[in-house]
């Protein structure tokens, strides 16, 4: 339900991250223009859905790692998304009840639906900041009245730098977050990945698609680029490695898909 | 709605629940911090502290375990039918909760004969109408599988995840436990799942005194069993089965959430757990 007071602005003619992440996910609150991008990238990769999931269930994870062995109750899901089955808060609340998450994303349908959807206890919040903008996140008042930068937070941009068109380096923004974080603090980053392999010409392919679509972003970048972005940051076994490798539940049973090999992420933790 | 209450009752006859003689599934709530147990549980744990006071982390690293395996059956091979031989009392997470969310159609049927989660843990259990209880026991296989409940709410000619999930070591009966587990293999399809945890005698120098003094304190408490086993021995229970990797291995290593950040303490040496496939 749109919110009643301040109804926002949706234009239905431009697509957006999350509502194509959402397509790409066979949710349902997305619109032609977003499909129409997931189409475009199933042509070259019919597996889009299975790289989108890939990195879904890395946040998944991750969650679950950092709420079960870090000890950690603080969350900072920069970029949440669209709700899908199971979302940051619904993980960490349910192996420390306790657990705060803050949500941050500025997209119209999340702020409207979305928001509606995640925001379901008075542990969970949402801030309608630019994840891009770190200090605006740090001084954000719905960050600073739920979150306590004297104790360790868990920050995640899973999914998001990749889409990031501005004139700042990511790893410039990275390390503007990095700094403001106490000592013992983790962060979690998946990122679309020019493997530099024979998955290079997909990679690139598929940034295209992306770039030229009306997203306008969607850059895969080498290895190295990514890694700077942890800089200052010690990474928790294995590092940076496909997302689907990250500490998966269970034995692989079906091969990997092409495109499976372009998504990466890590988590690296604060000394 | 007390009047609701007062209809069931005239249905359900109330097991007799003796507190003077512990139970499993009332011992491993107790480990795990839970409130569903009695004082002759609570002593049983006490005694397993004073050779274990970690007793809890392994009772936690079994659950898990269970969690993690059904994670994975319900994601990765498509199964959707699960038969959790001693379901136990349930805690934050439980068989149908994990699988459900995954694979939203899955079935899940628990099969429990202890008093207490016949009454208040099936209450709970069963949330939804693709979760159901069996009150057969779990050590006589052909019960099982020729039980009513199991028999209609579970296809036996599609593939099957049966769990023995930290059962086996409290076995009584004369029959060995590799025996009871080779006719339920026996019954289940092509294509079905078995995961078992197990206690184990590490067979170690430094290991298996541990081991052994922890199952005399099982032996010698109100429990009265709690059987250490060997990997042969417990390898043993799966015969004809295809092992996944990494085949049977403490059950805080088979596919943990992330790097292990604390060391292991000695009690989680003593417990193992494996996921195996029938051809």
């Amino acid at each position: 339900m749109l919110d009643p007071i301040a109804p926002t602005h949706i234009d239905t003619t431009k697509a957006s991250i999350a509502r194509v992440y959402d397509a790409a996910l066979n949710g349902k609150d997305n619109y032609e223009i977003d499909r129409e991008v997931v189409k475009r990238l199933a042509q070259i990769a019919p597996e889009i859905g299975r790289f989108t999931w890939d990195h879904r269930n890395f946040l998944i994870r991750v969650t679950r790692f950092i709420a079960t062995q870090a000890g950690i109750t603080q969350f900072l899901d920069c970029g949440s998304g669209l709700p899908t089955a199971e979302n940051t808060h619904q993980v960490a609340q349910r192996i420390q009840p306790d657990a705060r998450v803050v949500y941050v994303d500025n997209d119209p349908v999340v702020l409207a639906h979305g928001r509606a959807l995640l925001v379901e206890n008075d542990h969970t919040f949402f801030s309608a900041a630019d994840i891009f903008e770190p200090r605006q996140i740090l001084n954000d008042e719905v960050v600073r009245k739920h979150l306590d930068f004297s104790a360790p937070i868990a920050l995640f941009q899973l999914g998001t730098l990749h889409h990031y068109n501005g004139e700042r380096n990511p790893a410039s923004i990275m390390a503007e977050y990095i700094d403001a974080l106490p000592s013992g603090s983790y962060v979690a980053i998946s990122h679309f990945l020019d493997p530099e392999d024979e998955h290079t010409a997909l990679a690139q392919r598929l940034q295209q698609i992306f770039v030229n679509s009306p997203l306008g972003s969607g850059w895969f970048r080498p290895r190295g680029e990514i890694m700077a972005m942890f800089a200052g940051l010690e990474l928790v076994e294995p590092g940076l490695t496909r997302c689907v490798d990250w500490w998966p539940d269970g034995p692989r049973l079906k091969p990997l898909e092409p495109a499976q090999h372009c998504i990466v992420g890590a988590v690296g933790r604060k000394p | 709605m007390p009047n609701a209450d007062a209809e069931q009752s005239v249905d359900v006859r109330p097991p007799h629940i003796d507190t003077t003689k512990a139970s499993i599934a009332r011992v491993y709530d107790a480990v795990l911090n839970g409130k569903d147990n009695y004082e002759i549980d609570r002593e049983v744990v006490r005694q397993l502290r004073k050779v274990a006071p970690e007793m809890s982390l392994m009772a936690w690293d079994n659950r898990n375990f269970l969690i993690r395996v059904t994670r994975f059956i319900a994601s990765q091979t498509g199964i959707t039918q699960f038969l959790d031989c001693g379901s136990g009392l349930p805690t934050a997470e439980n068989t149908h909760q994990v699988a459900q969310r995954l694979q939203p159609d899955a079935r899940v049927v628990y099969v429990d004969n202890d008093p207490v989660v016949l009454t208040h843990g099936r209450a709970l259990l069963v949330e939804n109408d693709q979760t159901h209880f069996s009150a057969a026991d779990i050590f006589k296989p052909s019960e099982i599988i020729n039980d009513d409940v199991v028999r209609k709410h579970l296809d036996f000619s599609e593939p099957i995840a049966l769990f023995q999930i930290g059962t086996l070591p409290f076995h009584a009966g004369e029959r060995s436990p590799q025996s009871i587990m080779a006719e339920y293999i026996d019954a289940l399809p092509s294509g079905s799942y078995v995961a078992i945890s197990h206690f184990i005698d590490p067979e170690t120098s430094e290991l298996s005194d541990f081991a052994r003094r922890l199952e005399q304190a099982f032996q010698h408490s109100p429990m009265g069993r709690g059987v250490f086993r060997t990997r042969s021995e417990i390898e043993g229970m799966l015969a004809g089965l295809e092992l996944l990797d990494p085949g049977l291995v403490l059950c805080a290593d088979w596919w943990p959430d992330g790097p292990r950040i604390k060391p292991l303490d000695t009690v989680q040496n003593c417990i193992v757990g494996a996921v195996a496939r029938k051809p």
